[in-house]
């Protein structure tokens, strides 16, 4: 629970000073395919943070879900805590933030699929992992308090 | 986030706190009662042990969740950090979906809420028979229609997402 607060509460902070994201370089071998679908007003980010061994983490970058598809890299071996945000702004509801976070450590040779959906206020974020035959796998969303 | 969206919630919050009721059972009785209670039933095509897997995994998944609220104008300061509850019981008559909620900041709850806070929604599901469940959900009949809809979607399985809660 506090886990969660402070995530939503750590994002909101990142939303608010807009200043302080940097774009995720994005530059390891491309192991994770995000599939995004949000409808129009919906602005969807991924975070990606490092995790050390104490459970501490180090933002890396954010790179916006404005498209259908993207690959990203995220390197095998090494945990990091992606986060998922969606931002809405409206006239009358101001603007909000919610997200939702997941610790993922690549083992090499895999794949990873990140699926991102929003629509109609409710969210959908699944990621699954798929071997070398193309078999997929649902991984349970694990929280920063569990790495 | 304009706080004249928050009033038709407040407006029950402001009620509940009177009442505050102290258990699930005691929501249940209180919310037909209520100006802007609503209690909505159907039945879900879906055999009861899968709404209560649904019931089980997306509960803590999608509502162990705090969200902030914060509006600055030159009338008003708001701040409010609202914490929510999920709780499944299951027995094999029925299984029960309670979404209790507390906030803190500067907002004034009079009385004594119980251990957990409020209860904001409660949502029973009964087996019909063996395919069919009846789902009961006593709610606010505004300020809540986001989680209802995903409550909803998990009791049908027509859509298993969190609620963006946030929204009302």
């Amino acid at each position: 629970m506090k886990a969660h607060a402070l995530l939503v509460a750590g994002v909101l902070a990142l939303a608010a000073g807009c200043s302080g994201l940097k774009t995720y370089p994005n530059d390891a071998p491309k192991n994770v395919h995000v599939a995004t679908q949000t409808e129009r007003g919906v602005r969807a980010s991924l975070h990606v943070h490092q995790v050390n061994g104490e459970c501490t983490t180090r933002y890396e970058g954010t790179l916006p879900l404005d498209q259908p598809a993207l690959d990203i890299g995220v390197p095998a071996g090494q945990p990091r805590y992606l986060v998922v945000s969606f931002d809405t702004s409206s006239f009358m509801a101001g603007s909000c933030s919610t997200s939702v976070g997941t610790l993922l450590t690549p083992r090499a040779g895999y794949g990873y699929e990140l699926a991102v959906r929003y629509q109609k206020d409710i969210y959908d974020v699944a990621l699954r992992e798929i071997d070398r035959k193309g078999a997929r796998r649902e991984l349970a969303r694990r929280p920063l308090a569990g790495c | 986030m304009n706080w004249k969206l928050l009033a038709p919630a407040a407006t029950l919050l402001a009620a509940c706190a009177v009442q505050h009721p102290q258990n699930a059972e005691e929501f249940r009785q209180y919310v037909p009662t209520a100006t802007f209670g609503k209690v909505q039933t159907f039945e879900a095509n879906r055999p009861f042990r899968d709404v209560v897997k649904s019931f089980q995994a997306k509960a803590p998944e999608c509502l162990n969740i705090a969200v902030r609220t914060v509006e600055t104008s030159s009338t008003s300061n708001i701040n409010v950090l609202t914490t929510y509850k999920p709780t499944v019981v299951v027995n094999e008559q029925r299984a029960e979906l309670h979404v209790q909620r507390s906030l803190k900041g500067n907002v004034i709850v009079p009385g004594k809420p119980p251990e957990g806070g409020d209860y904001f929604v409660v949502a029973d599901a009964t087996p019909l028979d063996r395919k069919r469940t009846r789902i009961d959900i006593y709610a606010p009949s505004m300020g809540a229609t986001t989680l209802v809809r995903a409550i909803t979607g998990w009791a049908t399985g027509e859509n298993v997402g969190c609620p963006d809660m946030t929204k009302r």
